[in-house]
């Protein structure tokens, strides 16, 4: 017995790493293998190296994002921990009931790693070529959009457009947005709005129609679609953005060193081409990216409010 | 034979050294991660994928299949030593299994499972080279209204695993369903029944549940008896299964393999589907019926073969069409897009060796996991020799990782701990909790369904009769539920008269 203490004791003397101060926290606070994750896991080793030390990915996912942040404000903000998230920390404070911290002061922005856009793609058959068409479809007969349920982007993105028409459509809801794909090409739902990285092999070989892309400018990965400011609907804007941040009260100086290694890593060409690959583009710095959230919150929650979309 | 030309360029792109050996390492990380309870084969692909980035595109989606289809071996190894169901398509398998393992027949069991998985493997492969195109669409004729049916048919047939009273097995069936009805409600976002508690949020984790009720309840029932489970793990009958055995297993495990391809095309629960409803109909026509449910080699047979089978025909819709079928072939999407692939219709024509060289890749890895399974058989089956008091608190710390592992939450072990005082409960009570399994993973998804259909369909509830198939499975469940009945109609009846 005492020979199984003293080899316990030495085995844990040998475990403790030389200085704790090395490895880094990254919370990704949705499941793994999502597209959060995905991007974790691209940045982690080469922010190791630029830190001087370990990334470790951890996913603490749950309850649309709420419970990995909810973790991440409770932490230290000395830099060890950094929580890697996407325009769900806006939303959900608009659409939960409650959420156990506050979005916009417990935990502060470092580096937007980039925006994914988004766009509506609609199923062959419904027979529409463009945006002007689809509206006057939506107004001559209740169409059905998939969505990953309330609250969502893509809940949002459809109703942004059923608003902005002035047309009422239908949200059917399905447990992500592969389910909610199969179900448009299958011809059981009209139209979605999603992510452009996961609609594009469908718009490619023309199983789906590509109609609009919510934003000013048209996307890389599909520049025959127009914008929304061409098709003439300016107000269609929705892009998810994914960014880092950590637990309020690290020091400015801190802040920019984790920001600088993170740009360093995001702008190597490899690492440029994997995120463009998956739809991410446009990398910020702190200033901006504070900027950005700031904007969201003021225009999505006063929004999301006016138009009842909220979880009571 | 166009066939022949496409297998060759398989088997020449599957047959290098490099695609060998990831081969090689994704069936024992399946195995692995099989064996493991908890840890299953998407969190494990999800780790790996960056590893994969450097790989070139074939290797990296053999050694992610590998994990997959090794993950399916490997999870009911734990069902059938120790009655902890690895993967949610290994349930079934504890059933028959636990109960030869108890009967000494631990190596039999394996082997029956390992031959199975075996045969089903490679038979669905072959069914992927043969009828990949065409078998894809038949997974897009399937809407929600055809979903539902085919949940009411499972739910129907879940009647049939129980072992005891009908009304027993109803009744765990709609706790089932009920503890699957926790989280946020897709539709409108409203929480039910989460007491407040975000945690619930996303309902309960399937994991969690079964390790809960399975393992840890069977732990205490066990440490309850004393030495007299010591007794009955003394004895090691022989290891492989006999001619006899051979011959009742040839059936069960066709059938399953038939039904497994069929289930594991479409989207959704295939593989675990598959998996109960080859059980149920091998409970229905074999003729040892009597013995299921106390170590019927037949309850192992089938199901395993019918979980292989659906685990390899669920990559037709993702390899065919793009459409992954179950979070783990979503991830394999990612994959291949990050490898700079488009998966769809154009993989078959612009990338032939791509999808011939995976189709050829499971012959080889199912070869691996055989050489990998049998000769461990006797290493396993030693394992139930280990005195119970070493046994039970590496179970318990396994179990306490695995389900700590899913999302690095401590309340999810608290709630395990509870599943497993229930689990103790239904066992004292002689309550049978696979239907309740069922009904919890069911549950969700016909209602899902079934509102799904009704919101399509403006509210119309003649959706579920105007369509086919639809109707068809739903006139399968009815004549099944008076079939079940029939006997304690009789006996009713009979009652009547007599007074």
């Amino acid at each position: 017995m005492h020979r199984i203490i003293k080899a316990v004791a030495l085995a844990a003397i040998l475990a403790t790493p030389a200085k704790a101060a090395e490895t880094i926290k990254l919370l990704v606070p949705f499941a793994a293998g999502g597209p959060t994750d995905l991007f974790a896991r691209i940045i982690a080793p080469d922010l190791g190296k630029e830190l001087g030390g370990t990334v470790i990915v951890e996913n603490r996912g749950g309850a649309g994002g709420t419970i990995g942040t909810a973790a991440a404000t409770r932490e230290k903000a000395d830099g060890h921990t950094l929580l890697l998230t996407t325009s769900a920390l806006v939303l959900s404070a608009g659409t939960m009931a409650s959420v156990p911290y506050d979005p916009q002061k417990d935990i502060e922005p470092v580096y937007l790693l980039g925006e994914v856009q988004t766009m509506i793609a609609v199923r062959p058959s419904l027979g529409v070529n463009d945006l002007k068409g689809l509206v006057e479809k939506a107004k001559g007969t209740k169409l059905n959009y998939g969505s990953t349920g309330s609250g969502g982007t893509m809940h949002l993105g459809a109703e942004l457009l059923a608003k902005s028409a002035k047309v009422a459509m239908e949200q059917i809801a399905y447990r992500g947005a592969a389910p909610a794909l199969t179900d448009l090409i299958a011809g059981s739902v009209d139209l979605v709005n999603a992510d452009v990285p996961i609609l594009r092999q469908y718009v490619k070989d023309g199983r789906l129609k590509g109609l609009v892309i919510f934003d000013t400018k048209r996307s890389t990965l599909l520049p025959e679609i127009p914008s929304a400011t061409e098709a003439g609907m300016p107000d269609l804007m929705l892009t998810n953005w994914y960014g880092v941040l950590i637990p309020k009260g690290a020091s400015p100086a801190q802040k920019q060193k984790i920001a600088e290694a993170i740009a360093k890593v995001v702008k190597q060409p490899q690492i440029a081409a994997k995120l463009a690959d998956n739809g991410l583009t446009d990398p910020q710095d702190t200033a901006a990216f504070k900027a950005r959230l700031d904007a969201d919150f003021a225009r999505w929650l006063p929004w999301l409010k006016a138009n009842g979309i909220r979880a009571e | 034979m166009e066939l022949f030309d496409n297998l060759a360029l398989g088997f020449s792109t599957a047959f290098t050294l490099t695609n060998l050996f990831y081969c090689l390492i994704g069936t024992i990380l399946g195995t692995a991660v099989g064996v493991l309870p908890g840890l299953g084969p998407l969190a494990t692909i999800a780790m790996l994928l960056p590893t994969t980035f450097a790989l070139p595109p074939v290797t990296s989606l053999i050694m992610l299949s590998g994990i997959y289809y090794g993950a399916q071996y490997g999870g009911s190894t734990t069902a059938i030593l120790v009655n902890l169901p690895g993967e949610s398509s290994s349930i079934v398998t504890a059933l028959d299994g636990y109960a030869m393992a108890r009967n000494g027949e631990a190596g039999k069991a394996l082997a029956t499972a390992a031959l199975g998985s075996f045969f089903a493997g490679c038979a669905a492969t072959l069914l992927l080279a043969l009828f990949a195109p065409p078998l894809a669409v038949v997974a897009l004729t399937f809407g929600p209204a055809e979903y539902f049916s085919l949940m009411v048919l499972g739910l129907v047939a879940s009647v049939v695993l129980a072992n005891g009273s009908v009304l027993k097995a109803v009744g765990m069936i709609l706790l089932g369903l009920l503890l699957g009805l926790i989280g946020l409600d897709v539709n409108s976002g409203i929480p039910r029944f989460t007491f407040g508690m975000p945690q619930l949020y996303d309902g309960v984790n399937f994991v969690v549940v079964a390790m809960g009720v399975f393992g840890l309840g069977e732990i205490v029932h066990n440490l309850e008896q004393g030495e007299a489970r010591s007794i009955i793990s003394r004895k090691i009958g022989g290891l492989m299964p006999t001619r006899a055995d051979l011959k009742r297993i040839v059936a069960p495990v066709l059938r399953g393999t038939f039904l497994g391809s069929a289930l594991g095309i479409l989207p959704g629960g295939g593989a675990m589907l598959a998996s109960f409803a080859a059980y149920a109909l091998e409970k229905k026509v074999s003729p040892n019926r009597a013995q299921f449910g106390k170590g019927a080699i037949e309850g192992v047979a089938a199901p395993e073969a019918a979980n292989n089978a659906g685990a390899q025909t669920s990559f037709v819709p993702m390899l065919t069409l793009g459409i992954p079928s179950n979070p783990v072939m979503a991830l394999m999407v990612g994959a291949m897009v990050i490898q700079g692939i488009q998966p769809g219709p154009a993989v078959l024509t612009e990338q032939p060796a791509l999808f011939w060289g995976i189709v050829a890749s499971m012959w080889i890895g199912n070869v691996f996991l055989v050489l990998l399974n049998l000769p461990l058989i006797g290493l396993w089956a030693r394992m139930i020799m280990v005195p119970y008091y070493y046994l039970f608190p590496t179970i318990l710390v396994f179990c306490a990782i695995g389900v700590f592992s899913l999302s690095n939450s401590s309340f999810d072990i608290l709630l395990m701990v509870g599943f497993g005082l229930f689990g103790y409960l239904c066992a004292k009570l002689g309550m049978e909790p696979a239907p309740m399994l069922l009904g919890f993973i069911i549950g969700p998804m016909m209602e899902e369904y079934l509102r799904r259909a009704l919101l399509l369909s403006r509210s119309d509830p003649m959706v579920f009769l105007q369509r086919p198939i639809s109707a068809t499975m739903l006139a399968l469940a009815a004549l099944l539920l008076v079939l079940v009945l029939l006997p304690s109609l009789q006996k009713k009846r009979a009652e009547a008269f007599q007074e």
